[in-house]
């Protein structure tokens, strides 16, 4: 290939990196059209149940049940983790939605500095909790690793009761 | 690929140095629009670094389709000018980095180690350019390349430090205005093609330096018109609106709805 081909190449494929990070980031405003009927029905407590689905208690339980054979056990296992990741799908887009009703508070004068850190900080800890869990589902599936959504949970929790507070502040 | 390309560009019906001239004039005068247009819109004193960079590449741009039959006047103009302009680039950069996070002034992970951090980063990719072009043999305009790797390192680092940018608002939303989103993606693809084009006539040889200018100019004349057309007042709203659910109205219907889950929960006891 010569080196004229090559430069064209590479000029195409900036501009579709291009194109395509515009396009991604023109997506991700939708995020901002929060629905009112979503906050207020939310509830973070709806999550309660990313805390023990994958608990080891809850297997060892089930193991110990007459007639309850291996497969049966790889079964349940199965469809935990498959309950599990939809769950974390959830709850990624419901801490979005937090997020998002957030920082359309932290325009200028509506916010103080304070959320602005909460923000973030909470948006550092809920991406770090869920790289975290998901390397512990790929060693829960292999039985290396137990699940522990505690830090996910927490994030989410943390932002809600900052998100509300400031909401009710700002009545 | 590339002889097929030579072949249709320089030869016959094509003209590709009318083309090129066309394209020039055409991005001069899309240059003076968008300023134009800024100006109209109240923006420019909003936009200053955008406002600024317009202006003086339009005047540029005159400058050197007055002296373009003098070639040593036109080297001459063109060499000085062209650190004023990448400084405007470097300016651009930083107010699109100062529109985005105006509501985020205070956050520490926004400060100026992170910027410098970015800017490094970019100063190492553009390193690695300056330096394979400097390596390119059969050079017969050294002083030409110094200036043209000069521009394209300069656009480099910008590029680099907005594509840092949208990467991080991808992972941390922000709400945007529109002009700022255009003002960005017209910026990101003038520089993009600066180093395309430069790239072309420093690795593909002197003889691709028509076919460079041409594609560095139709780029510049894209991206002045997407912002003579896009640029306005209305543009200044963000992307997406939102609602907050904190009127005294609100505030009202959510606590009369936990007075009725209450009520509803102290009935279950007592019955």
């Amino acid at each position: 290939m010569s080196s004229l081909a090559l430069i064209a190449a590479t000029t195409v494929a900036m501009l579709l990196a291009l194109g395509w990070l515009f396009s991604r980031l023109v997506a991700t405003r939708k995020v901002f059209d929060v629905d009112l009927a979503w906050w207020e029905s939310f509830r973070p407590d709806r999550y309660a149940p990313v805390l023990r689905l994958l608990s080891p208690k809850d297997f060892a339980y089930i193991a110990a049940l007459q007639g309850c054979d291996r497969g049966m056990r790889a079964e349940l296992r199965r469809n935990r983790v498959i309950l599990m990741r939809a769950y974390l799908r959830e709850m990624a887009a419901d801490f979005d939605r937090l997020q998002a009703i957030g920082q359309l508070m932290v325009t200028p004068g509506k916010a103080g500095q304070e959320l602005r850190e909460e923000l973030f900080r909470q948006k550092v800890r809920f991406t770090t909790g869920m790289w975290r869990i998901r390397l512990q589902m790929a060693g829960f599936r292999l039985g290396l690793s137990q699940v522990d959504a505690s830090a996910l949970v927490g994030a989410l929790d943390g932002l809600t009761v900052r998100v509300r507070a400031q909401s009710y502040a700002a009545a | 690929m590339s002889s097929a390309l030579r072949r249709s560009y320089s030869g016959g019906k094509l003209k590709p140095k009318v083309i090129e001239t066309l394209l020039w004039y055409l991005s001069a005068a899309l240059c003076c629009a968008a300023a134009v247009r800024l100006g109209a819109a109240g923006l420019a004193g909003r936009y200053p670094a955008l406002t600024l960079l317009l202006l003086l590449h339009a005047a540029r741009s005159f400058l050197l389709i007055y002296y373009q039959s003098n070639y040593s006047t036109y080297a001459w103009v063109y060499v000085f000018t062209t650190p004023l302009m990448h400084a405007m680039h470097v300016w651009a950069g930083l107010e699109i980095y100062r529109h985005v996070f105006e509501a985020y002034s205070g956050l520490s992970v926004l400060g100026r180690r992170s910027l410098a951090l970015a800017a490094a980063a970019g100063t190492i990719l553009a390193f690695g350019y300056v330096h394979a072009g400097s390596r390119v043999a059969g050079e017969p305009f050294p002083v030409l390349r110094f200036v043209l790797l000069f521009e394209a390192s300069i656009a480099c680092v910008v590029l680099f430090f907005l594509v840092t940018l949208i990467g991080f608002m991808l992972w941390f939303p922000v709400p945007l205005r529109r002009n700022v989103m255009g003002y960005a993606a017209g910026l990101c693809v003038s520089l993009a093609m600066v180093c395309a084009g430069v790239a072309m006539r420093v690795f593909a040889g002197h003889e691709t330096r028509s076919l460079a200018s041409t594609v560095i100019v139709a780029a510049s004349a894209v991206v002045y018109g997407y912002w003579a057309v896009t640029f306005g007042q209305a543009g200044e709203r963000t992307l997406s609106e939102g609602a907050l659910p904190r009127s005294p109205d609100d505030q009202a219907r959510l606590l009369n709805q936990l007075k009725a889950l209450n009520a509803m929960v102290q009935s279950a006891r007592n019955s």
